[in-house]
């Protein structure tokens, strides 16, 4: 007899992934509203305070079809992936120092210590004497921000690589460089997508706090300066509408890219079972 | 290949091995067959130039030898030797990519239907069983080409009736090359059925005289003679651990 597909046995991991999917978490966010509107009934804030969800939602409309919000957005995501560019290719610079020498290598992991915990606003001082204000101080503090969390996980995935690999490339009599590009970089992969998980969400946070700072990025700014601007004007939706705009970025690009892409690899690199 | 005055240390531990001395014949598989942690593996590492023994060399064609070369191909019992970021086609290829000396005519899909995976060129190491692995690697190591396959109990974690089946690859495989191998186990009915040469080390690390094989080339795992040799060499093997 045919066994029917209700009786069939269903992975637990299966049954795990499909209750919690990143698509499944995007639907609670469509009873926020309803949560923030029962707030709003319980406490009678100042409108100027809390504003309705359906203003909210007005500010956010208007400012999409105007075309200012999309505009601020890209801008904000073009100068976050410029940093995190150059962030990914200074720390691999540093690994790739600090695996061909030994001296490099402790130097780097006592600065790295030192620079990994330091927040980028820090530096703010120092950076308007360096830099001034405006788009390049803004690309530093975000280069800043990568870079640590980025080569910290690189250097732990190379130095947690599985012995076989780096036994066969000495069993090939590979050379060191070989060893890094064709061996150790793609061993410590996974670890890099973690750097880079990590790296993008400070880059982000960094990105909104350096642009309240050191102005606008660009001739218009991005989402930074459009919070700093609407608290400016007391235009509260608007405030709103880009605080939400900056947080489901953040939410989309774990659930949809980085988040997606690392549990990939991972699998693939036999780390999670699939 | 001989390994002569071989002698291995850990820090502040008795020697792993202390003088050790063994011919591998050419063309023969000798089995080294020993009790866990009296140090095999360090041997066969020793022997692939992998570990650097404190004293005592290793000579080839009479000539010494210090580094590591694709010559001498390693395969351990680890699950997780293939690249899990190349295809199955990919990690054979790898030592031809890499430019490795002797892998220039190295022919993926002809080593895959060697080892009995003809169309898993394509499949990710990930989605291969542990059986499926131990073939691709020893597809990838003879990708090189070697005169040597040094093999660290490479099928202990494998089942009994895929272990059987690899043997049988093992033999295609000797048969029309000129391959040397060196075998550690601690199985005695694997050294029975694949070698030519048993060698003994016991727990103190040290090598009992190489004995051919008493079974002779043909041999029937099934047959009484395997038996009773079993359980020869198993009572033996029992009094060294």
């Amino acid at each position: 007899m045919e066994q029917s597909e209700k009786n069939l046995c269903k992975p637990r991991h299966t049954v795990f992934r499909s209750r919690f999917s990143a698509s499944r978490r995007w639907l609670w966010l469509l009873a926020l509203p309803v949560l923030w509107e029962i707030i709003r009934f319980i406490i009678k804030p100042n409108p100027l305070l809390m504003p309705s969800s359906s203003d909210i939602f007005l500010a956010f409309r208007n400012d999409t079809v105007s075309g200012e919000l999309p505009i601020r957005w890209l801008l904000s995501l073009a100068v976050v992936s410029a940093g995190l560019l150059f962030g990914l290719a200074g720390a691999l610079a540093l690994v790739l120092l600090s695996r061909s020498n030994k001296t490099a290598a402790s130097i780097l992991s006592v600065f790295s210590s030192l620079m990994h915990p330091l927040p980028g606003l820090a530096l703010m001082p120092l950076v308007i004497l360096w830099f001034g204000t405006g788009t390049n101080a803004v690309l530093f503090i975000i280069v800043h921000a990568v870079l640590w969390p980025i080569f910290v996980n690189l250097e732990s995935g190379m130095r947690s690589l599985v012995p076989a690999w780096t036994l066969y490339a000495r069993n090939l009599s590979l050379g060191r460089w070989k060893t890094f590009v064709h061996i150790s970089l793609p061993g410590a992969f996974p670890h890099l997508i973690s750097g880079i998980r990590i790296g993008w969400a400070r880059a982000w946070r960094a990105f909104i706090a350096a642009e309240m700072v050191f102005g606008a990025v660009g001739t218009m700014g991005g989402l930074g300066w459009q919070l700093f601007e609407s608290r400016v004007m007391m235009d509260s939706p608007a405030l709103y509408a880009a605080l939400i705009t900056v947080m489901l970025t953040g939410m989309a690009m774990e659930d949809f890219l980085l988040g997606r892409w690392e549990t990939r690899v991972r699998k693939k690199w036999g780390e999670i079972v699939p | 290949m001989i390994l002569e005055g071989l002698t291995r240390c850990w820090p502040e531990k008795p020697p792993v091995f202390s003088g050790l001395n063994l011919t591998v014949e050419p063309g023969s598989l000798t089995c080294l067959l020993g009790p866990s942690g009296c140090g095999k593996s360090t041997l066969l590492r020793c022997a692939a130039s992998l570990d650097t023994p404190e004293q005592g060399r290793i000579l080839i064609d009479g000539a010494e030898v210090y580094s590591p070369s694709a010559d001498r191909q390693l395969i351990l019992q680890d699950d997780n030797q293939l690249l899990p970021w190349l295809n199955v086609a990919d990690n054979i290829d790898f030592p031809r990519r890499m430019g490795a000396a002797g892998s220039e005519g190295a022919d993926a899909d002809f080593l895959l239907s060697l080892v009995g995976l003809p169309n898993a060129g394509s499949l990710y190491p990930v989605q291969l069983s542990g059986g499926m692995r131990q073939r691709a690697v020893l597809a990838r190591a003879l990708a090189a080409n070697p005169r040597y396959l040094l093999l660290d109990e490479p099928f202990a974690a494998l089942d009994a009736e895929i272990r059987s089946r690899l043997h049988r690859v093992l033999a295609e495989i000797r048969s029309g090359r000129d391959l040397t191998i060196l075998l550690v186990t601690h199985d005695v009915g694997e050294a029975l059925v694949l070698a030519d040469r048993i060698v003994y080390m016991n727990a103190k690390g040290e090598l009992s005289p190489p004995e051919k094989n008493p079974l002779g080339p043909e041999r029937d795992s099934e047959s009484p003679d395997f038996f009773r040799e079993m359980i020869r060499m198993r009572r033996r093997y029992e009094l060294l651990l």
